[in-house]
This record gives structure tokens, C-alpha cells and sequence, in this order.
């Protein structure tokens, strides 16, 4: 093992394009993705040594390595509970490079969500035995499913209307996230609702799926794969990337945590997990919310952004529902949050479509550019034990 | 669908049942006790054999005193509503919709997540007073579900 050759950043971001049916395979989706980062990042290929994607991925490390070409891997990772871990990936690329286990190290996440298996039709309805297979999360997921609790629409919707009750969220509270999203979708050619900007009338026209949450309170279901380099700070100079710094980074599992359904804590430790990660977070940093200039929060469902604003102190508890109004998380907000249309306005790609995003944010190059964005925010949800990180320009 | 409801739950329809199959649990041993008091039409809950702390979901060991001995007892069946949901969207082939589904918080703070009534949720309210009547699942199993208490 070598040393570490300093701080890890993130040099090369990669996709495909985002569908309703791809019509190739996960594993083609992945190695797009994959190729597409390191070629962003300028980092010669033969160098990736290392790959880390979400238990859930259908895609095995070594495959990547088969198609890329790689005579050798010097580490391969997962993290588990999908969404939640976004940053998870993340930690344990930094780890890995920082240790000197390995150089360059590629996050991915691929998947044919929307034409293959939906995540929406729940688990035991072509979602279960490859994505869950015999584990404990099976065992933790009997005592639910048997009694219709069984998909993630569900799980949210019993904590939203805890959360709704405690602080008299409205309906339409919630639609001030989706409006929001969609106006960004609306100007980004690569959303999957370009030019489709929705109203709170709209949303609230749209039927419930679980209550309360409407159809326009979830995610859109995608095909496609999404890649991110991390590397070595010095690796990246060496090959002239357009690297961005991980200024602090940070998971979290709270207290009575189960995989989605942690309905026996008190209500103040609701999203405990999320209080852990962003106490984690920040206090690994100077950095205040105050400085954050674009923020990438996981949008599954809508209260769940506003659990994460309360959660990394935007506001207080129980102010999300304010501190949203009136398009202040939207274009030309105090605080735009998913610039790119989110996963309720591009895609829902288990959230690596939002870390691009932040890349191209503090790069200068996105499409819905928020002008200087010198820090950005990415978090995961509530949920399952979760992550986040903050990136700030080199 | 009749012949599954049994007294208390007559007329109601409940929406988990009207399907062709619902979805089968998982057992392992640390759980098997709840399945198996559903088919005796009990709820029967984790109990420490050492310290007599209750817990629920299922699992090995008591965080109060550590002891890994456990038995359960029966639970009464009465308890307040404290969050539920309603199944509309998509409509999966196993189960009819509207369902309904929620977290009942019972007398000694212990929550457990189960079918509701009525399907549409119409009247249910966090903080209702709900409790439990049977009805029979299509292996002529015991099927727990709730209702308003001042509907029973």
C-alpha cells in the first residue's frame, strides 16, 4: 500500500442520457456512465482502480472492469440502503484514496428504473428478490409488507403526515417543492419534464398515491447511469480536471434507526438520522448553511426536502414550510435547491444525478447556472441512515 | 369476500383481503411468535424473560438489561392512532384499493404498524382512540385490523 497523495476530490462527472425505457442494460447504462467521468475528468482510464455504487446496483464492480479494460482493481465497496447513501459511495471512494488504498476511484449507479423493475410497485412485485434477496432487510420488511405497507411511497407517507400533523403542513405546502423543481426542469433540456413547469393547482390536482402524497409529491421513475470520479487532489492537477474540493463529508444512523419505518421515536427525533449526518457534517467544517450557495437535497418526496432544510438549520423546526414559500427554493430564489429539476423534475436516479449538479454548479457550467455558486450542499434524505457532503470550488 | 369477515368486522371490506393473494411474511425465529399469535388471533408482543421491558418489532436482544431470553404476552387490543396512510396509486393486482394502513401506538407506548379500516380512511384522525377486531386471511388465518373505537 502507498500513502495517501493528499486530499481526494471530485474530478470527473459522467451520464447518460435519462428515459423512460433506456432500451439497453444496466450494466451498458453503468459503463457509459463510467467512461463518460473518466473521460470528463482526463485522467487516463488505465488508472481507475477502484469502484463504489449502492448495494442495490445490478451492475458488479468487476464488470466494469471487464469492460473497461482493467487489468487490476485495488478496491471495490458498497453501501447499503440505497438513496440514503449517496455520500456514503462518496466516504468510502475519499477513505480509499486517502489511505493510499487506492488512486482513482469511480462512483456509479445505474439502472433501468422506469422500464425495468419500479420501485413504486413495491417490493414482492418484480422488485423483490434481486434488489432485497434473502437478508435482513427481508426480515425487517416481513413485518410490513404482508399488510400493504410495501413500497417506499408508503414508509415516507406514515412519517409525512406525522411530520404534516405536527406543524400543520398543508397539501399545498408540499407543492411549493414540486413547483419549484419543475420550474427548474422546465429550462434543462435533459430533464425528463423540460418545458413541463407545474403550478400548485396542478399539484393539487394530481391524484394521491399514498396519503398525503400525491403523484406530484414523488419522484419520477428513470432509466439511466450517472458516474463521478474521485481522485487524489495531486492526480487531478497532474491531468488538468476541473476538480472540486469535498470539504466535509459525513453519514449518520439515528436512534431505534430501522431500514424506513423508525415510526417508534419521539416526534422530535423524527429524522434522527438526518440530526446525526448534519451534526457530523458540520461540524467538520467552518462552512455555515449561510454560505451555501446551491443546495442538492434528495427529493424522493416533497416533505422530505423540507425535513432536510430543518435538519442542516436553513431554517428551524417546523419552518421548512415558510422558508419555501413563495418560490424561494426555485429559479431566482434565496436558496435554489436542485437547480437541475431534482429527481422530481429530471430524474430519479438515486440521487448521483444531484451530485453532477453540484459539480457543475461550483464548475460554472450548468444549465441553470446560480450565479458564483462557490458551495454546494448535497444531502441524502431522512429515511435510512443517511449522508451528505459539502463541495466547494477549488 | 364475506365469508373471510368475521363479527365485528361485518360490512366493512377490508381492502388487504379482497385481493387474489397478499404477500406472505417473512419468519425467522425471532419473529415467528407474531405470525404465529395472528393465525391464534392474538397480537402477542416481545417481552424481556429478565427485566420484563416490552419491545417491539422483534429482536434478540433487550436494550434496558441485555438479556437475550424473551417470551411475549397477549396484547388487549386497544390503543391510539398515531400516523396512517391510504394506498391509492398504482393498483397492484394483489389487493384491492383503496387500503389503509397505520402506526397504532398502544397504552404502554409500544407502536405497531397494521391494516386499518376503513379502507379510504375516511374519519381516521392521529389521536383517535382505535382498536382491534378479526377477520380471517384466505389460509383462514387470523387478519388483526383496526378501527375507531368509538365505532365498535
Amino acid at each position: 500500500m502507498t500513502a495517501g497523495t493528499g486530499p481526494a476530490v471530485i474530478a470527473g462527472i459522467g451520464h447518460t442520457d435519462y428515459s423512460r425505457n433506456s432500451g439497453r442494460s444496466e450494466a451498458h447504462l453503468a459503463v457509459e456512465a463510467v467512461v463518460a467521468a473518466i473521460g470528463d475528468s482526463g485522467i487516463p482510464a488505465h488508472l481507475v482502480d477502484g469502484f463504489v455504487t449502492y448495494t442495490m446496483d445490478s451492475t458488479d464492480e468487476i464488470v466494469l472492469q471487464r469492460n473497461l479494460g482493467l487489468e487490476r482493481l485495488n478496491y471495490t465497496g458498497r453501501a447499503p440502503y440505497g438513496g440514503t447513501s449517496l455520500c456514503s459511495t462518496f466516504l468510502q471512494a475519499k477513505l480509499a484514496v486517502e489511505s493510499g488504498v487506492a488512486e482513482v476511484v469511480v462512483c456509479y449507479r445505474a439502472l433501468n428504473e422506469r422500464s425495468g423493475g419500479r420501485f413504486g410497485h413495491g417490493v414482492g412485485h418484480g422488485f423483490g428478490a434481486s434488489t432485497f434477496g434473502l437478508s435482513a432487510e427481508t426480515d425487517h420488511y416481513g413485518l410490513y409488507l404482508p399488510f400493504g405497507l410495501r413500497n417506499a411511497a408508503g414508509w415516507i407517507a406514515m412519517q409525512a403526515r406525522r411530520y404534516m400533523h405536527r406543524y400543520g403542513i398543508a397539501s399545498t405546502d408540499l407543492a411549493e417543492v414540486t413547483v419549484a423543481a419543475r420550474r427548474f426542469a422546465a429550462t434543462n433540456p435533459q430533464a425528463r419534464f423540460f418545458q413541463r413547469p407545474v403550478t400548485v393547482a396542478d399539484h393539487q390536482a394530481s391524484r394521491f398515491v399514498v396519503e398525503p402524497l400525491r403523484l406530484l409529491d414523488c419522484c419520477m421513475e428513470s432509466d439511466g447511469g450517472v458516474a463521478v470520479l474521485v481522485t487524489s487532489r495531486a492526480r487531478a492537477v497532474e491531468h488538468g480536471a476541473d476538480y472540486v474540493d469535498i470539504s466535509s463529508i459525513a453519514t449518520g444512523s439515528g436512534t431505534r434507526q430501522q431500514l424506513m419505518t423508525s415510526y417508534d421515536r419521539s416526534d422530535a427525533r423524527l429524522f434522527d438520522e438526518l440530526a446525526v449526518m448534519a451534526e457530523n457534517l458540520w461540524s467538520r467544517t467552518d462552512l455555515r448553511p449561510d454560505d451555501v450557495d446551491v443546495a442538492i437535497c434528495y427529493d424522493h418526496f416533497t416533505p422530505m426536502v423540507m425535513a432536510q432544510l430543518e435538519g442542516h438549520g436553513f431554517c428551524g423546526p417546523g419552518e421548512a414550510k415558510d422558508f419555501i414559500a413563495g418560490g424561494r427554493i426555485g429559479p431566482g430564489g434565496t436558496l435554489p435547491v436542485n437547480p437541475h429539476g431534482g429527481q422530481l423534475g429530471e430524474a430519479y436516479l438515486h440521487g448521483f444525478n444531484g451530485v453532477v449538479e453540484a459539480v457543475r454548479q461550483l464548475r460554472g457550467t450548468a444549465v441553470n447556472q446560480v450565479e458564483n455558486a462557490q458551495v454546494a450542499l448535497v444531502s441524502a434524505p431522512p429515511g435510512c441512515p443517511t449522508s451528505g457532503m459539502l463541495l466547494t470550488r477549488r | 369476500m364475506e365469508d373471510r369477515v368475521d363479527s365485528g368486522t361485518e360490512g366493512i371490506g377490508i381492502g388487504m383481503l379482497n385481493g387474489p393473494r397478499r404477500t406472505r411474511p417473512s419468519m425467522t425465529q425471532d419473529a415467528a411468535f407474531w405470525w404465529e399469535g395472528l393465525s391464534a388471533r392474538q397480537l402477542r408482543l416481545q417481552r424481556c424473560t429478565a427485566c420484563g421491558t416490552q419491545r417491539h418489532p422483534p429482536q434478540p436482544r433487550c436494550v434496558e438489561c441485555g438479556d437475550m431470553t424473551w417470551d411475549w404476552f397477549v396484547w388487549a387490543g386497544t390503543g391510539t392512532l398515531h400516523s396512517f396512510v391510504v394506498y391509492r396509486y398504482p393498483e397492484l393486482p394483489a389487493t384491492t384499493y383503496p387500503y389503509c394502513v397505520g402506526t397504532v401506538e398502544l397504552d404502554d407506548g409500544i407502536r405497531v404498524v397494521v391494516p386499518l379500516v376503513p379502507n379510504d380512511g375516511e374519519g381516521l384522525a392521529i389521536g383517535a382512540a382505535v382498536t382491534l377486531a378479526w377477520a380471517t386471511d384466505e389460509d383462514g388465518g387470523g387478519w388483526p385490523v383496526f378501527r375507531l373505537a368509538a365505532a365498535s
